[in-house]
């Protein structure tokens, strides 16, 4: 999933970095000071997450994630997926400095998406519903980072058949595991610790402050 | 938004984490090549296992393309170059992995030809005594035996050495978790004052 250096265009590098770049400063300014730890936990799992290798066809793929993180997170995300990245980039030599912003945005993004899809219906399910509703955004995660992930290896020139066959059917084994260990992840958490999840009401932050400054300088 | 009241939970998440790690492998593709003979023997691998059916590039000086080969079902791949050169091998998959070693026109067979201003290094695998055109048979037949012999013995360490370089170490799994902890306390503590100055 991670892109090497030195196969994809500039230009197309530079345009992942800037909307990645706009990614991070949404994540940022949504992040509350005391959802610091889940963030923190998460990052440090997609840190090591990439380190759990799956056979996979002739190649092996590792764990993502993106879907759970997405979920957890919201648009946080972004952040906890660049520093990962670059910590992977630095420690481990796996993706690359110019393409970490391509890499964030492939990887981060479809998380971003699942939470707008799936984190209001999981905050009202229950049982067998909340491991569906998971194990659907784990693997839908995974087709996404996918599509984009052949988008961009498109734009390095590849054949649009080759990628079909070679990178996304190749994923599928892992959209199913990933669809597991995110559905058990989700019931999991629902259970123990459901004030984990990023709510919705997260997007009203904003509105709130905006109004409270407001009425301060009413007064 | 609760604080974390139980941070033994995030703490035994993390000490999962590192545990899983201890047992788990790099994914990072790696790419080895050395001389055999005349013709260099190569492998593509990620730390997991070999490579498949990857495509090879072969470029000499001035980024010129001298050939490409593809990566058999060990990994390995038998190339033999068509002059003396620098030459750097770059592997590429379908998905998006990449990899590059150089060999050095001095690990090369004297045998090749020249390709233009080459600095005459001795080789390292080859004796100091360069073979004299009016040598004897037998001599001959035993500089080329022990040239192979050394080879033999010293190529496997080398590709030893290159996967260990490439190995993914606890402690760098520690020191980016320590990285992550670091940035999200600063985070933390910036949002903290910023929140502090505006109430």
């Amino acid at each position: 999933m991670h892109i090497a250096e030195g196969i994809i265009p500039g230009p197309v590098l530079g345009a992942g970095a800037l909307l990645a770049a706009a990614g991070v400063a949404a994540g940022l300014r949504k992040l509350d000071e005391d959802r610091m730890a889940p963030v923190a936990v998460l990052s440090s799992t997609l840190f090591v997450a990439s380190l759990i290798h799956v056979p996979v066809g002739p190649a092996a793929a590792h764990l993502v994630l993106n879907g759970l993180a997405g979920l957890i997170l919201g648009w946080a995300v972004f952040p906890s997926f660049l520093v990962a990245l670059l910590l992977q980039a630095v420690f481990f030599g796996y993706g690359g400095l110019t393409t970490l912003g391509l890499n964030t945005l492939n990887m981060a993004l479809p998380g971003v998406v699942c939470y707008y899809l799936f984190n209001h219906p999981l905050m009202g399910s229950s049982g067998r519903k909340t491991f569906v509703l998971g194990f659907a955004a784990g693997a839908m995660s995974i087709a996404l980072s996918c599509a984009m992930l052949c988008a961009s290896l498109l734009t390095a020139g590849r054949e649009l058949l080759v990628l079909a066959q070679g990178v996304f059917l190749a994923h599928i084994p892992l959209m199913i595991l990933e669809g597991l260990v995110t559905g058990s992840a989700v019931v999991f958490l629902r259970r123990v610790r459901p004030e984990v999840f990023a709510h919705s009401t997260d997007a009203a932050k904003p509105l709130e402050l905006d109004t409270r400054d407001a009425f301060e300088q009413k007064a | 938004m609760p604080l974390n009241r139980k941070p033994s939970r995030s703490v035994a998440t993390l000490a999962i984490a590192l545990l899983a790690a201890g047992v788990s492998h790099a994914h990072g593709l790696n790419l080895f090549a050395a001389p055999e003979g005349d013709a260099i023997k190569g492998s593509v691998y990620f730390a997991s296992g070999p490579a498949k059916n990857v495509a090879v590039k072969v470029f000499g000086p001035d980024d010129a393309l001298l050939g490409e080969t593809i990566s058999g079902e060990d990994g390995t791949f038998l190339w033999t170059p068509p002059q003396r050169c620098d030459l750097r091998f770059v592997a590429e998959t379908v998905d998006g992995h990449r990899a590059e070693f150089v060999v050095s026109a001095s690990e090369l067979s004297e045998d090749l030809p020249a390709a233009g201003p080459v600095v005459a290094e001795p080789a390292p695998a080859a004796p100091q005594a360069p073979l004299r055109a009016d040598a004897a048979p037998q001599e001959v037949n035993l500089q080329q035996l022990i040239e192979s012999a050394v080879s033999r013995e010293v190529q496997p360490l080398r590709a030893q050495i290159d996967a260990l370089e490439h190995a993914t170490r606890l402690r760098d799994v520690l020191g980016g978790i320590g990285y992550i902890v670091g940035v999200a306390g600063l985070l933390a503590w910036f949002k903290g004052h910023a929140a502090g100055k505006r109430t």
